[in-house]
């Protein structure tokens, strides 16, 4: 246990890859060349599949041996449980640097880990757009070709969704919900690190696929398109079933510690708003992705064991992977969404000196979005012909979303009303990300609207509106919670100066960018298309333009994270003044956060002097209270 | 970012370990219900759908129930006896825990064992070499391995619980860690009752072949 | 200068006036009305944007596009007034945190309760519009009823391939085009399937747009008001030539169509019954 670390796991992975290569080679193929001289194409294309899938499978079964997430299971059934040595070691007491490489258990090690693979996947995903807003500068372009460019498409949506996915409850809610809670670890150390490393084994699957074939299908997947895509395709169904693994246990791991290890005095009422957020966003995750992995699985099957589940000449149909693509499909949405934004709802307070607006509120809205989103999937599906009859009641569940949204926006502006606007770059945050939202949930109440749908979809128009939330508000969120955690998360503060330039230089790239893409919407441009007619020329040319414009933005960005996190002012313990708890411990965080568990007596948000018209008798300031 | 090296490590006591682990298996639990419910909405959908007519191609003849229910059998068995033993320990009767989880093993190995066959006993060829005939094979197949999977993971844990117990980990403040794994008993069980059911009683497609291609 | 509002009322201990008669109320309201002027004097733009329009739930699709963004504008303008007044007037900017705080208020229950009734009544709104519109159009796979007196629906048999579209006129003794020949005002009717994977069949000036799915049958129909060339494409990625799956939807007179279907027809027996029926 104690030798493991990634450069094993790697070893490990390529035997594994080896060797289940030729297992599977030789249980698979060698029956058939007995049987009967010339198999038929179709058992040939089986077969193929069959040994891709078990390739990647020994990959990350030998990836995960190599870096020790199998030890903790297997001496569980041997009954040989860790020591407190060996569990200090696990949470990498005394290891420095290499703790990051290690099957680490200690939640601030996960969280940055999650952190530089979320940037890395970004990065990825992000020079990908680029690619693609090149190959639409201009009509008849020939830079990329169809191939490589719907590939592209897919692999930019898959990555830019994984990312987005574990953005805030990856590095956030590991590295700072346990201690905004007030507790020393997560519920399942373990777990976590197993559910960081699933992922980090499954990345390089997902990243050889445009090497494998390519997957021309776009990030949905839809069958029987994807029945037909070469064995790249596998590699993203695969990629899909250990992401959905991953996200269970990550799920159930924060949920419980949420739930269940709050300290003491630390009501639901005390409890910061980050932590609802995060809450809603793995909790709702845990019943959505395993509808996700079921649709690849059957995918997965189709292609590699000759089942038919989506092939409508053996009475499948592609309806039913809509169908379990969107149970996930929807949800998914507000699981990137909503913990970005209560990042900004938790950081809003510190930079208004002000109580959050009613926090009840935000809680209620938080709940409603939860509770609603699984009700709403077939509004993506509204033109497929499945089900006629069900769009008015899936247009009154869309359309009933708008209210706890823009409840979220009152607590918002609430927050803000009157007070210290302290402008520093997360705030800014704030301020961004309203104002793209406003843009982003306009334009969906357009989609949620049958007949208007039956124009705008599959158009440039539902490309723009949703970039415009993932984008706009998770993504502008994820950066203003960045730049605020970033003191105790590196223990540096974040060079505002130059990264306030490359935040801004985005924001106005993205603007003009997913504006432009409205514009060739609206006139009828279909999206995921590698050419298109003249008509359209003008706006994709504006959207190129703003793409390099957050490209330079974004690189920016990029630059100031590293340099800060290398060679910024270190930061005290609590820069902004802030309330909750992960600014009370010391920077560097301690493992195990608190030798003394704090007791809570109020909430978070004691900001602020008591308004005359509220108490116009008592004049001195409320000390905050939380500790 | 150097730690401090005076730490020593915080053990909370087993009460509300064991209230938290009871929570956080609950909910890997949840999501491999949502797993098990989206196999169950795919049997359901395509024999409704019945695309082409080929949920159930001519000449196929559906599975003998009577496998099916042989396994879930055993898994019920299985279930009875396991939960009977992780009360006996919670009342300090070890020795009989013991016993209780070396025959649940043994009971979930019957069933694995049993489930294999039936896959290998399925008799759906009528398509071309290598493929499924229709919808309801390929569902039936799919199914009956979701089951073996249960099942294998099952017979790991409670291989683990038989171990341990050997060992005397289990007494009556640890007792809820065998709760746990009833839970998963508990859960395999009804998610082979209810598929058991679907695939006996509802086989043949109600509706009339959709058009074809 | 970047806390005046603040100080204001922090000096006199006095009770503050009501929330609607403070400075800041007016100074935002104004930016409000501004804002919304401004919006609701682009309304036009997404219609604009959109093109001409070749039949009438095309027509239904601008009007909703107008009235929905004619309703966004003074919502958006109130989230984009407060956003821009507090930026401007109750801005502080130091590297340390603000000595003073801002006012402790946690809620306003009035405002809240407002402002979840508000935005129920818009949500009711958009809800009806819609389910009216649903019931006056054909919306996918739902058909609308036929006014009386009008000549029956002509049927058109829409195949994806990729990546071509093929049109198949029953009626008209199963003559095949792979350009959509319509006649001018005449209920057509689209039977939509596909050959291979999901494609979605678009009318882009005809607001018609369903998904062609292997296996199923799905239906759509459009009235075509205007003559004309009109854009035909695939709106669902179905591979390798998706952005080429494009052909021309031409709508012509009743005459002109006959013609053509004469034409057409020569190429293939035409059984009589249904040429009878095709010039009736």
């Amino acid at each position: 246990m104690r030798r493991l670390n990634i450069i094993t796991a790697i070893v490990f992975g390529l035997i594994g890859t080896i060797a289940a290569h030729y297992l599977a080679t030789i249980i698979f193929v060698m029956p058939v060349l007995e049987g009967d001289a010339e198999a038929p194409s179709g058992l040939v294309w089986l077969l193929e599949n069959r040994i891709a899938f078990t390739t990647m499978f020994g990959w990350v079964v030998g990836f995960m041996i190599g870096i020790g997430a199998f030890s903790g299971p297997v001496r569980w059934v041997l009954g040989k449980d860790l020591t407190d040595e060996e569990a200090l070691f696990l949470a990498g007491k005394d290891q420095g640097i290499g703790r990051y490489f290690r099957f680490t258990t200690d939640h601030k090690v996960v969280g940055i880990q999650y952190l530089v693979i979320t940037m890395v996947l970004l990065g990825v995903g992000g020079t990908l757009a680029m690619l693609i807003r090149t190959n639409l500068m201009t009509p008849d372009s020939a830079f990329l070709g169809p191939t490589t460019y719907n590939t592209l498409v897919g692999m930019h949506g898959i990555i830019m969704i994984v990312a987005t996915i574990i953005m805030i409850t990856g590095p956030f809610g590991n590295f700072i919900l346990p201690i905004m809670i007030g507790a020393r670890d997560m519920a399942f150390p373990r777990l976590n690190a197993l559910s960081f490393w699933l992922i980090a084994s499954v990345v390089p699957v997902l990243l050889s696929v445009p090497f494998i074939g390519g997957m021309p299908t776009g990030w949905t997947a839809y069958n029987p398109l994807a029945d037909q895509a070469p064995i790249g395709m596998d590699g993203f169904a695969f990629t899909i079933i250990v992401f959905a693994i991953s996200s269970a246990v990550a799920g159930a791991n924060i949920t419980t510690t949420a739930v269940k290890m709050r300290t003491r005095g630390m009501t639901w009422t005390r409890t910061p708003i980050f932590v609802f957020g995060v809450v809603a966003s793995v909790g709702l995750a845990i019943p959505a992705f395993p509808t996700f992995m079921a649709a690849q699985v059957l995918s997965g099957l189709d292609r590699g064991v000759g089942t038919t589940f989506y092939d409508a000449s053996g009475g499948g149909s592609g309806w039913l992977y809509a169908n379990l693509f969107w149970l996930m499909g929807h949800p998914e949405v507000y699981v990137i969404l909503i913990p970005a934004l209560a990042a900004l709802l938790e950081l809003t307070p510190v930079f208004t000196r002000r109580p959050l607006f009613s926090f009840k509120a935000a809680v209620v809205a938080i709940s409603g979005i939860v509770g609603l989103s699984i009700l709403v999937w077939a509004h993506h599906m509204y033109i497929s012909g499945w089900a006629p009859k069900l769009g008015g009641p899936f247009m009154l569940t869309t359309e009933i979303i708008s209210i706890p949204t823009g409840l979220l926006f009152l607590v918002f502006i609430g927050t803000m009303w009157r007070g210290r606007i302290w402008t520093r770059l997360p705030m800014m945050a704030v301020y961004a990300m309203l104002w793209n939202f406003v843009i982003g949930g306009i334009t969906g109440v357009y989609l949620s609207d049958i007949p208007a749908d039956e124009a705008m979809h599959g158009s440039m128009f539902v490309t723009a509106h949703f970039h415009y939330t993932l984008m706009g508000a998770a993504l502008t969120g994820t950066m203003g919670a960045l730049v605020y955690w970033f003191p105790k998360m590196t223990g540096r503060m974040f060079d505002e100066r130059l990264g306030k330039w490359g935040f801004w230089i985005a924001q106005v790239g993205f603007n003009v960018t997913f504006l432009g893409m409205f514009m060739v919407g609206f006139a009828g441009q279909p999206r995921r298309v590698f050419n298109y007619s003249e008509v359209f020329a003008t706006g994709n040319f504006i959207s190129t333009m703003g793409a390099y414009t957050i490209g330079i933005g974004m690189l920016i960005f990029m630059y100031v994270v590293i340099s800060s996190w290398s060679r910024g002012a270190i930061a005290s313990s609590n820069p902004w003044k802030a309330k909750t708890l992960e600014w009370q411990v010391p920077t560097p965080v301690p493992l195990e956060n608190f030798d003394v568990l704090p007791i809570i007596t109020s909430d978070p948000y004691g900001y602020g002097r008591p308004s005359p018209d509220l108490a116009a008798t008592d004049q001195a300031p409320k000390e905050g209270a939380s500790l | 970012m150097t730690m401090t090296t005076e730490v020593h490590l915080h053990h909370d006591d087993p009460d509300t370990v064991g209230s938290r682990e009871r929570f956080g298996v609950a909910l890997l639990i949840v999501a491999d219900i949502a797993f098990v419910f989206s196999l169950v909405f795919t049997y359901t959908y395509l024999r409704f759908l019945n695309t082409d007519g080929a949920w159930m191609p001519e000449g196929m003849v559906a599975a003998a129930p009577g496998e099916t229910w042989l396994v879930t059998g055993a898994m019920i068995l299985g279930l009875v006896v396991f939960a009977l033993g992780a009360r006996d320990l919670k009342a300090g009767k070890q020795p009989k825990f013991r016993r209780a989880a070396w025959i649940a093993l043994v009971l979930s190995i019957i069933a694995l064992v049993l489930q294999i066959q039936q896959m290998r006993n399925f008799n759906f060829s009528l398509g071309e070499k290598g493929y499924f005939a229709g919808t309801y094979s390929s569902s039936m197949m799919t199914l009956a391995g979701a089951n073996a999977f249960h099942l294998t993971l099952t017979a790991i844990i409670t291989l683990g619980m038989a171990n341990r117990a050997r060992l005397g980990k289990y007494n009556e403040p640890t007792s809820w860690q065998p709760r746990l794994a009833t839970y998963w008993w508990l859960w395999v069980t009804i998610s082979a009752v209810v598929v058991g059911l679907m695939t006996t009683f509802l086989v043949a497609s109600p509706s009339l072949p959709s058009m074809g291609t | 200068m970047t806390d005046t509002a603040v100080h204001q009322t922090e000096d006199p201990p006095a009770p503050e006036p009501p929330g609607w008669k403070r400075p800041e109320v007016r100074s935002i309201a104004l930016i409000w009305l501004v804002l919304t002027i401004v919006g609701e004097c682009l309304v036009w733009i997404p219609s604009w944007l959109m093109g001409p329009s070749a039949s009438t739930q095309m027509d239904d699709i601008k009007q909703t596009m107008t009235l929905f963004t004619a309703m966004s504008a003074p919502v958006a303008a109130v989230i984009w007034a407060i956003m821009i007044y507090s930026v401007a007037r109750w801005r502080y900017t130091g590297d340390e945190p603000p000595e003073d705080d801002a006012p402790d208020f946690r809620t306003n229950s009035p405002v809240v309760l407002l402002w979840s009734i508000l935005s129920g009544v818009l949500t009711l709104v958009v809800f009806i519009w819609g389910m009216l519109k649903i019931a006056a159009i054909p919306a996918a796979g739902g058909l609308a009823a036929l006014p009386a007196g009008a000549m029956p629906p002509m049927v058109v048999e829409v195949t994806g391939n990729q990546w071509v579209w093929n049109f198949t006129y029953p009626e008209l003794g199963n003559i095949q085009s792979d350009v959509l020949y319509l006649p001018l005002d005449r209920t057509t009717l689209f039977d939509v399937t596909s050959a291979d994977v999901i494609h979605s069949f678009w009318i882009v000036e005809m607001g018609v747009k369903v998904d062609a799915t292997p296996g199923q049958l799905t239906k759509t129909d459009v009235v075509p008001h205007s003559i004309g060339s009109f854009d035909v494409r695939c709106a669902e990625l179905c591979g390798l030539l998706h952005a080429a799956m494009e052909t021309q939807a031409k709508v012509v007179t009743q005459e002109e169509f006959d013609a053509w279907a004469q034409d057409k027809g020569a190429e293939v027996p035409i059984e009589p019954a249904a040429q009878e029926e095709g010039g009736a």
